[in-house]
């Protein structure tokens, strides 16, 4: 039984009987009061017959008519006393008594009107007292006889309700113990037995709540008796389930991470062992790098005593016996000193190759317009500089190697004066954007230009479009740029048209 | 008398061709009044301290420039550069380092150990004869002898 119902109907029980105590306590109290009513009348009778009794004694001693009147007034109220009982019998016994009472008092009214018509014609034969004959005498002691007789049915009518009335206490009074007992005895019986059901109920709860809470999830709690804790334990069975599912889903996240962090670990070490092979191969490449730079410089200087002898002493063979060689000896000396100065300049421009991959890197912020417009003015010839517009628009600033740039810058400029050094149109000029991440620089002159199917030769080392004759160079100044812009993590590129100039760019990544 | 014996340039250069060069360019040039050559680093320091077969040199008499070339045999340019620098009876002497190519690192550390100024010996000998002017003519003006 759920805790609801039964605490209703204990209290509607309770309700119920305390109810049938007020009613059964108000019904006897109600016969109590009408069984005091008839003992109130019964008393009335008793003193009625009293008065009447003395008023016959008067009325027999003195033959008078007052008391005889007297007396009939007291007959008339007994008898009306008697309708009024008798409209309200109730019991067997009451009844009997008074009927005996009823037929009693008709005797006695009977014997005392033949006493009174006695007396009266005594009267009417002689005036005044006289004595009372035996007859009325007999009649007289008769009536009083009969007196007696009412006033005892009187009494015993007032003890029986006497008894009736005490017997009604009794029973009021036991019926109230009776019930209060019961009802005392049920409210007690009744809250025990919910206290004990909820009590053991929430027990059960917290037996089940600590087996959860100590990691059980697998429990699950008692749903009998059906009942408002049968209710809890139901949700907290419910809240156990989610929670496993919540624990299971946590366990194999865990899991997983784990086998995440495992999975790392062996990366990392992976890892580990690939940068050791890296760092392994960079020592092994700077080693061989180093060999090199050893050997370009040994270049450098080794190759160029010999080159500095050839031309040297061309030179003082030129100014010292000039009066002895006839001119085709010039043009031949000549040609001996051009070529070793031309051969410098290979070893130079390998050199320089070699040295921007070096290394030696140190970026910093370029303001690049000014650093064109100076490497600019000092590019070539001053002279052929000067005959030139050259035109510098904003540039973006560039983040990089300042040698390096100024580098890219001047190869990239006097390109472009050699190449305009033929052509009417004398202009330069110098733009550059920001797109998509990336500064772009641009150099457009208005020279001899190049055809655009051997673009992809123009940047490869020693590889050039013109001859010799026409434009002198070494076939390494675009292949130094691209190698510096692409050490930069930018692009080179260019544009051109035979006989209608070139363009060259290139972009760099902007300082992140 | 000692006036010949004066030493106006200490010439260090072991390639004999590369020598005839600087002093023909020094020729040239008027310069070439008291030149002294010698053939690797070990001789030009014994010629500056006065010692080995140069030890019966006057230690007063101390070159007014020495044109210096780097590479060497047995004691190397730069050593010889430094020994000189850091002696206190010889560093005051401007030492004009004489360089094959522009190679950086070999200009500043010259630079670093003290060298007073370089001569790149181009291939060209004009270029050169014109350096060796510029750069002889005003380190021994700047250091006259008194």
């Amino acid at each position: 039984m759920r805790i609801k119902s039964a605490l209703t109907l204990s209290t509607f029980l309770s309700i119920i009987i305390v109810l049938t105590l007020g009613i059964t306590t108000s019904a006897f109290n109600l016969q109590i009061r009408k069984v005091t009513a008839h003992l109130a009348m019964t008393r009335n009778m008793k003193a009625t017959i009293a008065q009447r009794s003395i008023l016959g004694v008067e009325f027999y001693i003195r033959g008078e008519n007052r008391p005889l009147e007297q007396a009939n007034l007291e007959t008339e109220r007994l008898e009306s006393l008697f309708e009024q009982m008798r409209e309200s019998f109730e019991e067997a016994e009451h009844a009997s008594i008074l009927l005996e009472m009823v037929s009693t008092n008709d005797s006695y009214v009977k014997l005392f009107d033949q006493f009174k018509s006695s007396i009266h014609a005594g009267i009417d034969k002689e005036s005044g007292g006289r004595p009372h004959s035996d007859y009325e005498k007999t009649l007289y002691s008769q009536i009083q006889l009969k007196s007696y007789m009412l006033q005892a049915l009187a009494e015993s009518l007032e003890t029986w309700h006497l008894r009736r009335i005490d017997s009604l206490n009794t029973w009021t009074t036991m019926i109230f113990s009776i019930s209060l007992f019961i009802l005392i005895i049920f409210v007690l019986v009744n809250s025990i037995w919910i206290s004990n059901k909820l009590s053991t109920g929430v027990e059960r709860l917290r037996q089940g709540a600590t087996l959860l809470g100590g990691g059980d999830l697998t429990h699950r709690l008692s749903i009998f008796p059906e009942d408002e804790i049968a209710d809890v334990a139901r949700e907290i069975n419910m809240m156990a389930e989610s929670l496993a599912i919540s624990f299971t889903s946590i366990r194999n996240l865990e899991h997983e991470v784990a086998q995440r962090e495992q999975a790392e670990g062996e990366i990392r070490s992976i890892n580990a062992g690939l940068e050791e092979r890296i760092a392994a191969r960079t020592a092994q490449l700077e080693s061989v790098n180093k060999e090199l730079e050893a050997f370009a410089y040994s270049v450098a200087h080794d190759l160029r005593a010999p080159l500095r002898s050839i031309d040297g002493f061309t030179r003082i063979l030129q100014e010292e016996y000039e009066p002895v060689f006839d001119d085709e000896a010039r043009r031949l000396l000549g040609i001996i000193r051009a070529s070793s100065v031309k051969m410098d300049s290979m070893i130079h421009s390998l050199l320089e190759l070699t040295r921007t991959g070096k290394s030696e890197f140190s970026p910093t912020d370029l303001d690049m317009r000014s650093l064109a417009i100076q490497v600019f003015a000092e590019c070539s010839d001053p002279e052929l500089v000067a005959s030139f517009e050259f035109d510098a628009g904003a540039l973006p600033d560039a983040f990089g190697d300042r040698l390096m740039m100024e580098r890219v810058w001047l190869n990239l400029l006097s390109n472009a004066v050699k190449y305009s050094a033929h052509s009417p149109v004398r202009r330069i000029e110098v733009r550059g954007n920001v797109d998509d991440g990336m500064n772009v620089y641009s150099v457009r002159d208005h020279g001899a230009g190049f055809d655009q199917r051997y673009v992809g030769k123009l940047f490869g080392t020693f590889h050039r479009l013109h001859c010799e004759s026409e434009f002198a160079g070494s076939g390494i100044g675009l292949s130094i740029v691209k190698k510096i812009i692409e050490r930069h993590g930018g692009a080179v590129w260019a544009e051109g048209r035979v006989n209608d100039g070139a363009t060259f760019s290139f972009s760099l990544p902007r300082r992140s | 008398m000692d006036e010949h014996k004066l030493v106006d340039i200490l010439l260090v250069e072991d390639n004999p061709n590369d020598a005839e060069l600087a002093m023909r360019a020094l020729k040239k040039n008027n310069l070439v009044n008291n030149l002294v050559l010698v053939g690797d680093g070990e001789t030009a320091l014994d010629f500056m301290f006065c010692r080995g077969k140069y030890q019966n040199r006057d230690h007063l008499d101390k070159p007014r420039l020495i044109l210096l070339d780097l590479k060497l045999p047995k004691v190397d340019g730069l050593e010889v550069l430094k020994t000189l620098k850091t002696h206190p009876d010889t560093k005051i002497t401007p030492i004009v380092v004489l360089t094959t190519s522009r190679e950086e690192s070999d200009v500043l550390r010259s630079y670093d150990l003290g060298a007073n100024s370089y001569i790149v010996k181009p291939v060209d000998f004009d270029k050169f004869t014109q350096s060796v002017r510029e750069l002889g003519l005003y380190w021994l003006l700047l250091n006259e002898r008194p």
